[in-house]
């Protein structure tokens, strides 16, 4: 009797720290990376002015403006001659990009602009995207300087970043871990009440339509 | 066979009879042991003594520190578990991106020189160049390429790969340019394509200016058989049964 208390206890303490493992093991199963969280890219931030150089490209935002319509050249479906004018019920927010390639050469894939409220706008469609930062290649020993526009409501303009990566690669496999830039465009309230009273009429896209 | 039945006595077989010269009747393969049982779980007597093992050679003595040699063992073996369990998924997704994307297995010439790869001589010829007729002037920094690719058929097989190549301009630092073939030459037809005539691609790249002198022109001939009056069905399987890969590259040297 006197030797069966001890012995009894400490069974009692193993199948506590058993069962206590056990639920450690199915908890530590909701801190797991998602298939999502595997195959994501990965983010290098920085601010508005600021060279942020991921793994593939650097990218440097020079300037942001507003403009109720966009002056572009021919957009590639259609026909018509240049000076074609791209109009929104939102507001065309133009983001100034410079980039260069680290390495080999790269295109840039549509930028997309991630808002406060966590949406997610892709540029738009409503301009040549041969004007944009998406047209030329980017390559190692020059900054190439084109813009990316987005097509957005006012309100959303407060707090938006834009994420930048260049376009995959032809290696018929989803890359996970991908490079990606994401610049906050440093827009408060009050700038970006600014940013919409002061938009310009139309925004003309330089380049060779 | 045999003309006459034998008879056999009676005989009995179970239970077996009692010999006088066994221990007993019992079936048992195996006597019992008659002997007092054995204390349970006697607590050992002593550190186990292996034979063969001298104790001078073992640095502590087992008894007290068992507990903590074990610990150690442990620890060591889960370090060994995770490791594992890391480097496992790890080698087999690198193993993956390797298969989908083989290294490049380049061979490098000297300039001007004549690289003669599966039945095709290659040359090239480059030219440095600050603008183009018709183009707005070039950035101070950044100067065109022309060159001249020169591809010679030296046999049948040779005018079959007659594939547009890719061309790329390269450091041998691992940076890289972009060059187009912006015209050529080469015939569509093999009726038209000769056998040791040369056929040009004209390529045009746009390269730093500090490093102009020191890139390389990167020819990778494409590895694909044109062959003519052949029907798509066959074409199809033949691919398949050649599956020859993309990947040697012809780097000249400037």
């Amino acid at each position: 009797m006197a030797r069966s208390a001890p012995g009894r206890w400490r069974r009692l303490g193993g199948l506590l720290t058993g069962a206590v493992l056990a639920t450690a093991a199915v908890a530590a199963q909701s801190f797991a990376f998602s298939r999502d969280d595997y195959s994501g890219p990965l983010t290098w931030t920085g601010g508005l002015g600021e060279t942020v150089t991921a793994s593939r490209i650097s990218v440097r935002a020079e300037g942001v403006h507003a403009a109720r319509a966009i002056e572009a050249g021919t957009s590639p479906g259609t026909s018509s001659g240049t000076g074609q004018r791209a109009t929104t019920k939102g507001i065309f927010l133009v983001v100034d990009l410079a980039a260069t390639s680290t390495r080999v050469p790269q295109r840039i894939a549509p930028p997309v602009l991630l808002t406060e409220s966590g949406r997610r706008y892709a540029a738009t469609d409503k301009v040549n995207g041969d004007l944009t930062i998406t047209g030329p290649f980017i390559q190692w020993g020059w900054w190439v300087r084109k813009a990316a526009v987005f097509e957005v409501p006012p309100a959303e303009l407060a707090g938006a970043r834009i994420v930048v990566h260049p376009q995959e690669g032809n290696g018929g496999l989803i890359e996970p871990s991908a490079p990606e830039v994401e610049i906050d465009l440093g827009l408060d309230e009050a700038a970006a009440a600014r940013l919409v009273s002061t938009a310009k009429d139309v925004h003309t896209l330089a380049g060779k339509p | 066979m045999s003309g006459e039945r034998r008879a056999f006595p009676d005989r009995q077989v179970w239970p077996p009879v009692a010999r006088e010269d066994s221990g007993g009747a019992s079936t048992q393969p195996f006597p019992a042991v008659r002997s007092a049982p054995l204390p349970r779980s006697a607590p050992p007597p002593g550190p186990l003594e292996i034979p063969g093992t001298a104790r001078g050679d073992l640095p502590a003595s087992p008894a007290p520190a068992g507990r903590p040699a074990r610990t150690a063992l442990r620890v060591t073996a889960a370090v060994l578990a995770l490791a594992v369990a890391v480097a496992v998924p790890t080698w087999d997704g690198y193993m993956t991106y390797k298969d989908a994307r083989p290294d490049d297995r380049v061979h490098t010439f000297a300039a001007g020189r004549t690289a003669t790869f599966q039945h095709v001589s290659w040359k090239v010829a480059v030219e440095e160049s600050d603008g183009l007729p018709g183009d707005r002037p070039l950035e101070p920094d950044r100067r065109w390429l022309r060159i001249r690719l020169t591809r010679t058929a030296l046999d049948p097989e040779g005018v079959i790969r007659r594939g547009i190549p890719d061309v790329e301009v390269r450091h041998p630092d691992g940076r890289s340019w972009m060059a187009q073939i912006t015209e050529d030459d080469v015939p569509l037809t093999a009726a038209e394509h000769r056998v040791g005539t040369p056929y040009h691609y004209d390529v045009l790249s746009l390269v730093p200016r500090a490093l102009a002198r020191e890139v390389s022109v990167c020819v990778r001939p494409s590895s694909f058989r044109t062959i003519e009056n052949e029907s798509f069905e066959d074409s199809m399987k033949r691919t398949a049964r050649e599956s020859e890969l993309n990947d040697n590259v012809l780097c000249f040297r400037r």
